[in-house]
């Protein structure tokens, strides 16, 4: 197994598939992302998650910064990209 | 598959549960029955259990096999399994051939160990996201076929709302819990972006950027950035 992390995720419903992969349900991961200080309400990360509602920079990145830090603490190397 | 005495077992059955969660019964004596009568109306089935998702980790709450807690634990701590996997997605996962999987290895080994052959994880979902699973297994091959599924979901159903009607696993001190370790990091992390933002005459976003940045350079948590950021400020106004 290398040590460098694998090419980092993007495309349609990637924050599902990485929350999926994380092994998070939607309300843990909303809770680490509230925790992050991010501000959307569960409804509006469920329509994030589902694709159905686009999130704003700043919250798309912090719940990438939620799940990352989740994939970190299970030891997966896959990480995912922020959005610029 | 079932025959039409299994059919009425199992609607009975539930009727029964109805009423015990309306007597309120504790809602273990519900679960236990639910998984006996999944063993008992779906012949196939060699053993059943009712998993509950429980800050990221499976709990088995009911149970007719003897290792349910070592399978739980496997799918918790090794890479996941048909009953994670059920409640993350919410979707009914089938294991026709634990041998052949290539998706769970170590629940497979584990499975296998105490003599199953496939196994099928109904998500267990009262509301609007599922919160743990029905799992049956069967010492048989490919078991499980879309009557004993149909069957094995309407079981299904009927724990979710029992579990979630009691709220007795359902632990709302538990979930609070979180969310006020949630609030307490989000405050820290929120002094740390005012401290930054006061001291580098910096926006918001670019002081949450910088502690960002700090804590995939140092490999730590962003929380863990901002509580010493919170610390040096507090230790150099106190000397």
């Amino acid at each position: 197994m290398t040590s460098r992390p694998l090419p980092l995720a993007r495309g349609p419903r990637v924050l599902d598939d990485m929350r999926k992969l994380a092994r998070l349900t939607h309300r843990e991961l909303w809770l680490r992302y509230l925790a992050l200080g991010g501000d959307a309400s569960p409804g509006q990360v469920d329509a994030f998650l589902a694709d159905t509602q686009q999130a704003s920079r700043r919250e798309y990145n912090i719940l990438v910064d939620a799940l990352n830090e989740r994939l970190r603490d299970i030891d997966l190397l896959q990480r995912l990209a922020y959005a610029s | 598959m079932s025959d039409r005495g299994e059919y009425d077992a199992v609607t009975g059955g539930i009727e029964r549960m109805a009423e015990l969660v309306m007597s309120e019964q504790t809602v273990q004596t519900v679960v236990d029955l639910i998984v006996d009568l999944t063993r008992t109306a779906i012949c196939v089935a060699d053993g059943a259990s009712i998993t509950l998702r429980r800050q990221d980790r499976l709990v088995t709450v009911a149970t007719t096999i003897p290792h349910a807690t070592t399978l739980d634990d496997v799918q918790t701590k090794r890479g996941g399994g048909p009953g994670m996997q059920a409640t993350l997605d919410d979707q009914t996962v089938a294991v026709r051939d634990l041998s052949r999987d290539e998706r769970w290895p170590h629940f497979a080994r584990a499975a296998m160990d105490e003599g199953f052959k496939s196994v099928l994880a109904i998500p267990l979902n009262p509301v609007s996201e599922a919160i743990g699973a029905l799992v049956l297994y069967s010492s048989t091959g490919d078991a499980f076929d879309a009557e004993t599924e149909q069957l094995a979901t309407r079981l299904a159903r009927q724990a979710a709302i029992a579990i979630a009607n009691s709220g007795s696993f359902v632990d709302s001190e538990e979930s609070n819990e979180q969310l006020r370790e949630a609030l307490a990091s989000r405050d820290v992390i929120g002094q740390a972006k005012g401290i930054l933002m006061e001291r580098s005459n910096l926006t918001a976003d670019e002081a949450f950027d910088e502690m960002r940045a700090a804590s995939q350079r140092d490999n730590r948590k962003l929380r863990n950035i901002a509580e010493d950021i919170v610390a040096k400020v507090r230790t150099r106004n106190r000397s």
